[in-house]
């Protein structure tokens, strides 16, 4: 992967996910959330935001090939609208940053969620450190 | 509901099974996470926790304090200040620093993540809007 081409907005994946009780139940076992399932006024359960998030950066984990040793700085969240166990989820993402500091690139990725209706449900922004952009270059 | 106010903090441990099974279910098998060997050799001497399984619980939090407001129009920005690893115990807390009812209720928190050696995992705010004169659903 050629990280130095990825300009701003250079789009890096979409992918449609589909949000069962058994990933729910995967997830919240991962994290260890013992918590109550949150329902919705029509008694439906909800998926937790952070499940979304997570599979949301799955698409551009798997298309960046990301270097070992790459390190997660920061993350940006934004919950729009609330998610049904059985939905299914669009992730597109893009990249919205890519600059170099010392032996580090730090690249932004934007990702935006949308429901079975085109209804967005989440906005995100994850900023991520590669190691040694010579090397990630390919160079 | 009042600015200055503690929310509910949640105390929990992080192991390496828990570790491996959020890499199944984010499709993240970067080896700082997962090869206990390329851990070892790394900057940490050890595997580290995914960021986005240790951020998990800033949305616990939030939801164990606002429900299902958290789920519909929540934000959240962190930084990952220092890793967490394996058998690490970890306190998520967080404080009300400002209550905004111009148009509707907007809360804004500050919230952390510190492991067991007072060490900060991850820093940042979290919002969370709901209508105003509506009561926080515990659902």
């Amino acid at each position: 992967m050629d990280y130095a081409s990825l300009s701003q907005g250079s789009k890096l994946c979409e992918q449609t996910c589909h949000l069962d009780e058994k990933f729910v139940l995967q997830y919240k076992t991962a994290v260890q959330d013992h918590s109550e399932t949150i329902k919705d006024s029509d008694g439906s359960n909800l998926v937790p935001p952070m499940a979304i998030a997570a599979i949301s950066l799955q698409g551009s984990i798997t298309e960046l090939k990301i270097p070992d040793g790459t390190l997660h700085v920061g993350h940006e969240i934004e919950i729009n609208h609330p998610v049904k166990f059985g939905e299914h989820i669009t992730c597109t993402s893009n990249v919205s940053s890519n600059n170099i500091r010392g032996n580090w690139r730090f690249l932004g990725i934007e990702h935006i969620t949308t429901n079975h209706s085109g209804k967005r449900v989440m906005t995100s922004t994850s900023t991520i450190m590669l190691p040694s952009p010579d090397l990630s270059d390919g160079k | 509901m009042k600015i200055g106010e503690q929310l509910k903090s949640i105390n929990k441990s992080v192991d390496t099974k828990n570790i491996h099974l959020y890499a199944d279910v984010s499709g993240d098998f970067n080896p700082i996470h997962i090869d206990k060997e390329f851990g070892e050799a790394s900057q940490f001497g050890s595997n580290i926790a995914h960021g986005m399984m240790v951020a998990s619980l800033i949305s616990e939090l939030m939801t164990g304090n606002f429900g299902y407001a958290w789920y519909s129009r929540g934000t959240m920005k962190i930084r990952f200040r220092s890793p967490v690893l394996p058998n690490d115990h970890i306190t998520v807390a967080g404080k009300i620093t400002k209550i905004d009812d111009s148009t509707e209720r907007k809360v804004t928190c500050s919230v952390s993540i510190k492991r067991q050696n007072d060490e900060v995992a991850i820093s940042g705010t979290t919002t969370v809007s709901m209508p105003l004169k509506s009561k926080v659903e515990d659902s």
